[in-house]
């Protein structure tokens, strides 16, 4: 399979779009919501993407249609050549496609199983990926290799997730997913809920991994400074399109696009004075006429996915 | 804390907070001044978060609290059951987190906002509605005729977390405590939450305790930051002075942590180990392990004394102590105009 389609990138998403039919008790029913609009990129081996945008600009639900968490309504993902977007996969493709994409989820508390100690999760991923049966010696040393890894100790390996603070938790996260040996890893705000000091050290951990594995990150986040660290390119997404995309450092050096420059202008620094976009509102101004329209909240509110669409109805 | 200064709105003093066998707060002490705006910054289990709801007596039953809590010049301890009411509806206003934690999902906007202004305020409902809408527009939350009929899980975090500053500016409060008003949000909404509060607090001369995880941040938007370390106060200094030259090696190492949008790229100077609880933290400085300065000395708990425009409790610091001028991440795209701005803010002068 790794050989297929040599000369494909790892990653190629081109045109996707994905729309949402939500309810709305203004709209008198139920109406849709545009979440990704025209989303195009390609990611090589062993690159860093990193895709920013604020809340409700799309950029999960375009890590999760890359892993095939969402269906797209229109476009493809590719991986190494492979149309990953328009088929319903069996369980045994699925399977093959958890050996080459893994994701990482924000929340380790609700990613992880709470009954299960560290080392018989990692055992049971690298079981699913052809590692032998959990409980061996060898799957017991290869989970011991993968703590490692992450700078977790083999006594780690006993304990369940509620012992462990948010910064080893997401560690183990991390550990699961390399189970796989994946060649692309998707990451959703990944390091976005760690103490400052232990973000660091996760970036960092993060950085290693791809410099001696060659693995490929895409790095979804709200946070340019933790993507310029990671990440070589950079995708900025606004209200479900794409606004620029290019080299981190040109896009921050020289961004180009609006959404990219008030990104940039809102982080705290020395001397920051933080600025109201909308002002207050004008009480004699017309009332907004669009129920959908979220007013001043960071754009237009594009209710989130999670729990509300109805896949069945809008796959393709 | 050097020169004199207006008697505090807010004084804690020596406040210990401790679960059964396990310190998580030990002998925090601050003092808020009227219409000044104090940072208090820490990682998770620093204990900051838990001395905001210590001011506000919100802790649990189960946990053990000692030292006293004065709000211009009443001890908070001492409060009947009616006074702590109007201690809570009225002294002090709370922004937390979460505002979908902490407004109830099954009444609507308006009926959150006008209940306050008609049972503490005695307001008849139209009137208390009115005034109600006034105070989303002033928020800038549009079309507040049509929010006041909607329900909280219809809106948007940014337009939600406006809703619970709305109601907190009903109250009039003369201190807001802000608990992480604005770490679920994005850093947009972030700036316009942080500006709304920031107008309101000055126009209305409210005091502000602002607790947050985010260094940067505190410093932006306050006139004197505390850094708060496994459940202690380890550094308190004038907020411009900590962003360039922090005393305490545990903020330089966050100083240093962060990821910077400009300056050098690649691997980031991570602080080793993990933030302590208190109950865990090694005796004498709880940061000795992973500090790069530790040495014998730091097994005997430094304390904290006044140094230079601020307190510190290290061993080591004199001023300008770890040697790292921050100063030079002040891009020249720091905002129009801006440096002057917070200068004149600082009431204390």
């Amino acid at each position: 399979m790794a050989e297929t389609g040599t000369g494909a990138p790892l990653l190629e998403a081109s045109e996707l779009r994905k729309v949402f039919r939500v309810r709305n008790r203004a709209a008198r029913g139920r109406e849709e919501a545009v979440a990704v609009d025209g989303v195009s990129f390609r990611l090589e081996r062993g690159g860093a993407l990193a895709v920013v945008g604020g809340s409700g600009s799309g950029k999960t639900t375009t890590a999760r249609m890359v892993v095939g968490l969402e269906a797209p309504t229109s476009g493809t993902v590719r991986v190494e050549g492979e149309d990953w977007s328009h088929r319903r996969p069996t369980a045994r493709e699925r399977r093959r496609r958890g050996s080459v994409v893994q994701m990482v989820f924000q929340d380790p508390y609700s990613s992880l199983d709470r009954r299960q100690s560290v080392r018989g999760c990692l055992e049971e991923a690298l079981a699913l990926h052809g590692a032998g049966r959990s409980g061996r010696p060898a799957a017991r040393r290869r989970a011991d290799a993968l703590l490692d890894r992450v700078g977790l100790a083999p006594a780690h390996g006993g304990l369940r997730p509620g012992a462990l603070s948010g910064g080893q938790r997401q560690r183990v996260a991390i550990a699961r997913a390399l189970a796989a040996d994946p060649r692309l890893l998707v990451l959703d705000e990944a390091v976005a809920a760690l103490d400052v000091s232990i973000q660091a050290q996760v970036l960092n951990l993060l950085a290693d991994i791809r410099a001696d594995t060659g693995l490929a990150l895409l790095f979804v986040t709200h946070d340019l400074a933790a993507a310029r660290h990671l990440c070589d390119r950079v995708l900025v997404m606004d209200g479900g399109r794409v606004a620029e995309q290019g080299p981190t450092d040109d896009v921050l050096a020289a961004p180009r696009a609006a959404c990219t420059r008030r990104l940039i202008e809102s982080l705290p620094r020395p001397g920051w004075t933080p600025r109201r976009s909308i002002g207050r509102a004008d009480p004699s101004a017309a009332p907004s006429t669009d129920p959908s329209a979220g007013g001043p909240g960071g754009g237009p509110h594009v209710p989130h996915p999670t729990g509300i669409p109805d896949p069945g109805r809008t796959a393709p | 804390m050097s020169g004199p200064r207006e008697p505090a709105l807010l004084r804690v003093e020596d406040l210990h907070v401790e679960a059964p066998g396990r310190p998580l707060v030990r002998g925090v002490g601050l003092d808020v001044a009227p219409g000044e705006a104090f940072g208090l910054v820490g990682e998770s289990g620093s204990g900051k978060s838990l001395t905001a709801r210590a001011v506000l007596r919100l802790l649990p039953r189960a946990l053990r609290t000692r030292g006293r809590i004065l709000f211009d010049g009443a001890d908070v301890g001492a409060f009947t059951p009616a006074g702590l009411r109007r201690y809570r509806s009225g002294g002090v206003g709370m922004v937390f987190q979460d505002p979908r934690a902490h407004i109830n999902p099954v009444r609507s906007v308006g009926d959150f906002l006008t209940e306050g202004l008609r049972t503490v305020g005695g307001a008849s409902r139209r009137r208390a509605e009115s005034e109600a809408v006034g105070l989303l527009e002033e928020v800038g939350v549009d079309a507040a005729p049509r929010r006041m009929r909607q329900w909280p899980h219809e809106l948007s975090g940014g337009l939600l977390q406006r809703v619970m500053i709305a109601s907190v500016l009903a109250a009039r409060p003369r201190l807001i405590l802000a608990d992480e008003p604005t770490t679920a949000l994005d850093a947009t909404t972030q700036e316009e939450v942080m500006a709304i509060l920031g107008d309101l607090r000055r126009e209305r001369g409210a005091a502000l305790l602002f607790i947050t995880h985010d260094l940067d941040l505190a410093a932006a938007v306050c006139d004197r930051v505390g850094v708060m370390y496994a459940g202690r106060v380890v550094e308190e200094l004038p907020a411009r002075e900590l962003e360039r030259r922090p005393l305490h090696p545990y903020t330089a190492g966050l100083l240093r942590a962060r990821p910077r949008i400009r300056g050098p790229r690649g691997r980031l100077e991570a602080v080793p180990g993990r933030p302590l609880p208190a109950y865990e933290a090694p005796d004498g400085c709880a940061f000795r392990d992973r500090c790069p300065r530790a040495a014998e000395v730091c097994a005997a708990a430094p304390p904290l004394r006044p140094l230079g425009a601020g307190r510190v409790a290290c061993h080591f610091a004199d001023e300008g102590a770890p040697g790292t001028d921050f100063g030079e991440d002040v891009g020249e795209d720091a905002g129009g105009g801006a440096p002057g701005e917070i200068g004149e803010e600082d009431r204390r002068g």
